[in-house]
């Protein structure tokens, strides 16, 4: 029996007649793998690892220093169940708040960010803190950062503030993955008087979106 | 009993069994089922639900201190029937379930006296769940155009909008250009 040069399908020769069972199976068989082949690549493009979480616990700045309480969150989607993620970990005031990617993630172009809505108490402070910086981390903590995005305000009147609403945009970065170094996002709030500002339960939302492997960015 | 395949089920004689028409015939369907599969996959993957509308002038104004959700004119692109601008035209609804990217752009704003600041929102089910407060001063530059975006996990069936709140004096706001966009990430 010979085969054809690209998907190896069988052929049947002058001398196959007695063949013809394997030969259908072998044609059903080379056939099957082949698509099924094709089948998992459009899967894995139509499926690209995606995550969003939330989280379940407040955050609250104390009246005049950074936020004291660390949120964790829930997956509100993910979509690779051989790695499910972190439901977030613990970090210190420096690393208040952080997911983990699940150990062999894929590496390669992602886009990440987030939505943060935030409260305000009954009094005005006068400046008002919010840092979002995407990280990887490694097995001793921070390792770099993917870029970062602070915001802050000033002498802003009742009404005027970061009160409700805030959205953080898109940090558009890459990074390669490697089995035991998560990506993470800090998260800081800080007002420097009375009216402690809190993100409620709920009111962080990050994204996480797989867009393509390394060789379409030429990475490493 | 022929034997098929683990995947495709593309059945094949096992040995002993009478080789007849039939069963080429049975192969064939099995193959063309299974063509039918990898290709509606395909077609899925280079056509991913999209769709986008755009505003125009001559549409809803908006009040100061509103939230107004903002009505658009044009349906730019939808390969998957989420826009229907004669039945809702400040919606796109998702037909298809999955993650999504939303995009929503205000822009070409004018008829107001002051502006101090305005809030942009993209709601799902009536449910805020994107949004971005700017602060804007009167004297700054000419205002041209702003957007907020970001992912949404959704049902077939919700209703995405761009909600638009302005704070200042005079008015309403007129507002002569905008989108709202989603885009097809993954299944569920």
């Amino acid at each position: 029996m010979e085969f054809t040069p690209v998907y190896n399908l069988p052929c049947l020769s002058g001398t196959d007649y007695a063949a013809y069972a394997l030969y259908l199976q072998c044609l059903a068989e080379q056939l099957d793998a082949t698509l099924f082949e094709k089948q998992m690549e459009l899967d894995s493009f139509r499926n690209r690892y995606a995550g969003v979480w939330r989280n379940t616990v407040a955050m609250v700045s104390a009246s005049g220093s950074w936020n004291t309480t660390v949120p964790t969150v829930t997956n509100l989607f993910w979509n690779d169940p051989v790695n499910p993620p972190s439901t977030g970990t613990a970090g210190s005031l420096i690393d208040p708040f952080r997911f983990n990617f699940p150990g062999a993630v894929a590496g390669g172009l992602y886009a990440v960010g987030g939505t943060v809505a935030m409260n305000q108490g009954a009094t005005n402070g006068t400046y008002r803190w919010l840092s979002i910086d995407p990280v990887l981390f490694g097995s001793s903590g921070y390792v770099e950062a993917l870029g970062a995005q602070d915001f802050s305000e000033e002498t802003l009147s009742g009404g005027e503030n970061l009160q409700t609403g805030f959205h953080v945009p898109l940090t558009l970065t890459t990074f390669t993955g490697l089995e035991g170094v998560p990506v993470g996002f800090d998260v800081s709030i800080f007002e420097d008087d009375a009216g402690n500002i809190t993100i409620p339960i709920g009111g962080l939302t990050f994204w996480a979106v797989y867009i393509g492997d390394n060789t379409i960015i030429g990475g490493a | 009993m022929p034997g098929v395949t683990p995947n495709f089920s593309l059945p094949y004689p096992c040995a002993g069994e009478t080789i007849d028409p039939a069963i080429f015939c049975e192969f064939s369907d099995a193959l063309d089922a299974a063509l039918v599969t990898v290709n509606a996959n395909a077609d899925f993957v280079a056509n991913r639900p999209n769709a986008r509308i755009d505003r125009g002038s001559g549409l809803n104004t908006f009040a100061v201190g509103v939230a107004t959700n903002v009505q658009f004119s044009t349906e730019v692109f939808d390969n998957d029937t989420m826009v229907d601008l004669g039945a809702d035209n400040a919606a796109i609804t998702v037909v298809t379930p999955g993650v999504y990217w939303a995009q929503f752009m205000v822009g070409t704003i004018t008829t107001f006296t002051t502006w101090t600041r305005y809030r942009m929102t993209i709601t799902q089910n009536g449910t805020a769940n994107i949004g971005r407060k700017f602060i804007y001063s009167t004297a700054d530059a000419f205002f041209t155009a702003n957007s907020i975006y970001g992912v949404l996990v959704c049902q077939a069936g919700d209703v995405i909008r761009g909600q638009y709140l302005w704070n200042g004096t005079g008015g309403p706001q007129v507002m002569n250009s905008g989108s709202l966009s989603m885009s097809f990430i993954c299944d569920l």
